[in-house]
C-alpha cells in the first residue's frame, strides 16, 4: 500500500521527480567515477608494489653519507659483505637473500637505435638469477658466464628497468622525433659498456675494453638508473677489469617465510645497522598519499551531496506542503502518522535508487571515456594500466544503497513533518 | 433498551489561540442508536464540523468523551484510532476530498489497501470494488480521474470509498454542499437507502432543512451546544 502510494506520487509530478533525480545522480556519478578511480588507481599502484616488494620480502641498503654533489660521492655507514649475507641466511624464517651487487664506479653505456647513438652515465649492476626470474628470462643465458663474456659473440645478459622504456618515450624519443618503443623493441638491443668512463663526470679514456650486452629482458626490479646483468659476471667484472677485491653488495632482497614473520627478521637485522624496507611500508606510503588525494576528492563529492540533499529537503517540504490535504485525507481513511512518514521515504528511496543506478551507468561511460583520453594521450607510456577506474558489483550496489539512504536521510525531515499534519486543519484546505 | 453505538458525554471542545481560550464545543451529551439516521443543523461556525470530525477520531476532546461501541476513541493511541476509523467509520466530505492522482476505482479501493496495507487487492477486495462500481452506476467511469467526472459522480465515489470497508457508522458533513438540487437529492436518498439497507448510523450535517427533514432525528447546535434534539416529527411541526 505504502510503495502503491508512493509510485503513485512520483508519476503525478514527473517534472519535480525527474529534476529530484537529475541532481541525485550527478553526485552519484561523481561518488562513483572518484571512488572508481581511487580503486584502480591504488589497485594498478598496489600491484605494481607488490611486484617489486611482495609482502613477504625485505630491502636492506648499507647506510652511507653524501659526502659533496655527486650523488655517487657517499661515505659508508655500514656495508653488506657475504659474511652478513650468509648470518642473514641463517636468521629463522628467512627462506633467502638476494643480494645485488654493482660494478665499481660510473660506466658510459652507448645504445644505438634509429641510426641515433645516445651515451649515458649509468651503473651496472648484478643480480641474482632469483631476482629476475619472475620475469621468465631463460636461467641458462643468465647462468653464462666465461671468459669471453662481454664479446660481441658472446654478450653480456642485461635486463632494464620496465620503466625505462617510458622514460625513453617521454623524454629522449619526444625530443629527437623518434618512434615510440615497445618492450619487444628493446629486446635484442646491443649496449656498448665503456667501464670506468664518465661524460657527466669528464673521467674519459680509461684504457679499458669496450664490452658488449644485449637486452634480453625487463623486471620492475631492475634499477632505473642503469642495466642489470648476473651478480656473478659483476663479480667477475671487478677483480678482471678493475682491480676491486671489495665484494660487498649494493643492497639485498631477503625473503620471509610468511607475512607474520616479517617484523621478527626486521628486529633481527636491526643490528646489521642497514636501511630496512618492506612491501607494507611501500603501501603505507601509496595509502598515505591516498589519503590526500581522497581527503580532495571527498571533498568535492561531500560539497555536491550537500548541495543535492538541500534540493532533496526542499523538494520534500515542498511535496509535503502541497500534499497536504491528501495527507489529511489519508488519515481519514485511517492511515497511521507513521504509515504518512513512510510514504515519503519509500518515495525518496525509489528516487534515490534509481537515480544510484543511473549514476554508476554514468560514472562507467564516463570513465571509458576519460580512459580513452588518458590513455591515448600517454600513449608513449608503455606500463600502463589497461583503466584507471576499477568498477565491481560492490560498488554498483554501494552507490545505489548509498543513494537510497542519502535520500531518506534528506527526505526524513519532510516525511516526520508530513506525519504530523493535522487531519482537521489539512482537510480544511 | 436500544443499544447506543454512541454516547458522548459532557464533551468540551476549544481552541487556544495565544493565550486565549476560544470554546467551540460546551457540554455536549448525545446518545445516537446503532441504524440510527441523525441530521445536525446549526448555523457556521457552531461547532457542528468540529463534533462530527470528534467521532471520527480526527480531533481530540479538551473535556469529556466519546464512547463508540464501549470504547473511548479519545483515548486510543494513533495506531488504534487510525485503526478504528478505517474500519468503523466512513467519511462523506463536502468538498468530495478524492486523490487525484488515484482513478475512481482506485480511490474506492483505498481504504482496503490501508486495511490489508498491501499494494495489491485480493481477488475477494477487486470483486467488492466492482460491485460497488456497478452499484453506483460508476463502472463506466472505473479508470477515471476525478478530474475527468461529474460532481454527483465525485460524491458517488467518495460514497463509495466510505462504504467500501462496511463501517458501521457514516460521517457525511454537508454532502450535497456542492452538488445541484437534483444531484443532492440523488445523493440522499443513495445515503438513506444505505442506512435503511445496511443498518449503517448515517450522520449528516446539512444546512438543508428538506435534507435534514428525511433523518430519525435532527440535533440543532448553537454557539457551541445542543439546542435542541427532537424527533424529524416535532422539528418540522
Amino acid at each position: 500500500m505504502h510503495l502503491h502510494l508512493a509510485l503513485k506520487n512520483l508519476t503525478s509530478k514527473p517534472s519535480r521527480t525527474l529534476l529530484t533525480v537529475v541532481a541525485i545522480t550527478i553526485c552519484m556519478v561523481f561518488l562513483a567515477l572518484f571512488t572508481a578511480f581511487q580503486e584502480g588507481l591504488r589497485n594498478y599502484l598496489f600491484k605494481n608494489s607488490l611486484q617489486t616488494n611482495p609482502l613477504t620480502q625485505l630491502s636492506i641498503q648499507p647506510k652511507s653519507k653524501k659526502l659533496g654533489l655527486n650523488p655517487l660521492d657517499l661515505l659508508p655507514q655500514s656495508s653488506l659483505t657475504p659474511k652478513i649475507i650468509s648470518e642473514i641466511k641463517e636468521i629463522p624464517h628467512v627462506t633467502s637473500v638476494e643480494a645485488q651487487n654493482t660494478v665499481k664506479g660510473i660506466s658510459s653505456l652507448q645504445i644505438t637505435m634509429f641510426g641515433q647513438t645516445l651515451q649515458t652515465d649509468a651503473l651496472i649492476f648484478g643480480a641474482p638469477y632469483e631476482t629476475i626470474s619472475s620475469d621468465q628470462i631463460d636461467e641458462n643465458i643468465w647462468k653464462t658466464s666465461t671468459d669471453s663474456l662481454g664479446t660481441a659473440a658472446n654478450p653480456l645478459p642485461a635486463i632494464i628497468s620496465t620503466h625505462l622504456i617510458d622514460l625513453y618515450n617521454y623524454s629522449f624519443a619526444t625530443a629527437n622525433n623518434l618512434p615510440q618503443l615497445t618492450a619487444q623493441n628493446f629486446i635484442g638491443t646491443d649496449i656498448d659498456i665503456m667501464l670506468n668512463q664518465s661524460t657527466f663526470f669528464g673521467q674519459q679514456n680509461s684504457g679499458l675494453p669496450t664490452l658488449k650486452a644485449r637486452v634480453v629482458g625487463f623486471s620492475p626490479k631492475a634499477k632505473l638508473i642503469g642495466i642489470t646483468i648476473p651478480s656473478d659476471t659483476v663479480q667477475q667484472l671487478n677483480k678482471q677489469y678493475l682491480n676491486a677485491q671489495d665484494d660487498t653488495f649494493v643492497d639485498a632482497y631477503i625473503n620471509v617465510d610468511s607475512v607474520e614473520n616479517i617484523q621478527p627478521v626486521k628486529q633481527a637485522l636491526l643490528r646489521y645497522n642497514v636501511n630496512i624496507s618492506s612491501g607494507a611500508d611501500a603501501l603505507d606510503t601509496i595509502n598515505s598519499y591516498f589519503t590526500v588525494i581522497s581527503i580532495a576528492l571527498n571533498l568535492i563529492v561531500l560539497i555536491m551531496l550537500g548541495l543535492a540533499g538541500l534540493m532533496i529537503a526542499s523538494t520534500f517540504l515542498a511535496k509535503v506542503t502541497e500534499k497536504t490535504r491528501e495527507i489529511g485525507i489519508l488519515r481519514a481513511l485511517g492511515l497511521t502518522r507513521r504509515s504518512i512518514s513512510r510514504i515519503f521515504l519509500i518515495e525518496a528511496g525509489i528516487i534515490g535508487g534509481i537515480s544510484g543506478l543511473i549514476g554508476f551507468s554514468g560514472a562507467y561511460m564516463l570513465s571509458t571515456l576519460a580512459d580513452r583520453i588518458i590513455l591515448n594521450s600517454i600513449s608513449f607510456i608503455a606500463y600502463k594500466p589497461v583503466s584507471f577506474f576499477t568498477y565491481s558489483p560492490l560498488l554498483l550496489a554501494a552507490t545505489i544503497i548509498f543513494a537510497i539512504i542519502f535520500a531518506q536521510i534528506f527526505a526524513y525531515i519532510p516525511a516526520r513533518q508530513a506525519s504530523k499534519v493535522s487531519p482537521i486543519q489539512a482537510l480544511s484546505n | 433498551m436500544a443499544e447506543h453505538s454512541i454516547e458522548i458525554k459532557s464533551l468540551h471542545k476549544s481552541f487556544h489561540l495565544g493565550k486565549q481560550s476560544i470554546p467551540v464545543l460546551r457540554d455536549i451529551d448525545l446518545n445516537i442508536k446503532k441504524g440510527e439516521f441523525i441530521s445536525i443543523i446549526g448555523p457556521s461556525g457552531s461547532g457542528k464540523s468540529t463534533l462530527l470530525n470528534m467521532i471520527g477520531g480526527l480531533d481530540s476532546a479538551t473535556h469529556g468523551s466519546i464512547h463508540i461501541d464501549g470504547v473511548d476513541i479519545h483515548k486510543l493511541n494513533d495506531k488504534a484510532v487510525s485503526k478504528f476509523r478505517n474500519n468503523k467509520i466512513g467519511f462523506v466530505f463536502q468538498d468530495f476530498h478524492l486523490l487525484e492522482n488515484l482513478t475512481v476505482e482506485e480511490n474506492i479501493a483505498l481504504p482496503l489497501r490501508i486495511q490489508t496495507k498491501r499494494n495489491s487487492l485480493s481477488r475477494a477486495q477487486k470483486k467488492a470494488v466492482t460491485q460497488m462500481l456497478k452499484v453506483l452506476d460508476l463502472h463506466e467511469r472505473a479508470h477515471h480521474r476525478p478530474y475527468e467526472i461529474s460532481g454527483g459522480q465525485k460524491q458517488r465515489t467518495a460514497i463509495g470509498r466510505a462504504l467500501i470497508t462496511n463501517p458501521e457508522i457514516i460521517l457525511a458533513d454537508e454532502p450535497t454542499g456542492n452538488l445541484d438540487t437534483q444531484t443532492g437529492h440523488q445523493i440522499i436518498s443513495l445515503l438513506k437507502a444505505i442506512n435503511k439497507q445496511k443498518g449503517i448510523t448515517l450522520i449528516i450535517i446539512t444546512h438543508d432543512h428538506h435534507i435534514a427533514a428525511l433523518a430519525d432525528r435532527i440535533v440543532q447546535i448553537q454557539d457551541g451546544q445542543i439546542t435542541t434534539k427532537a424527533s424529524t416529527h416535532k422539528f418540522t411541526h
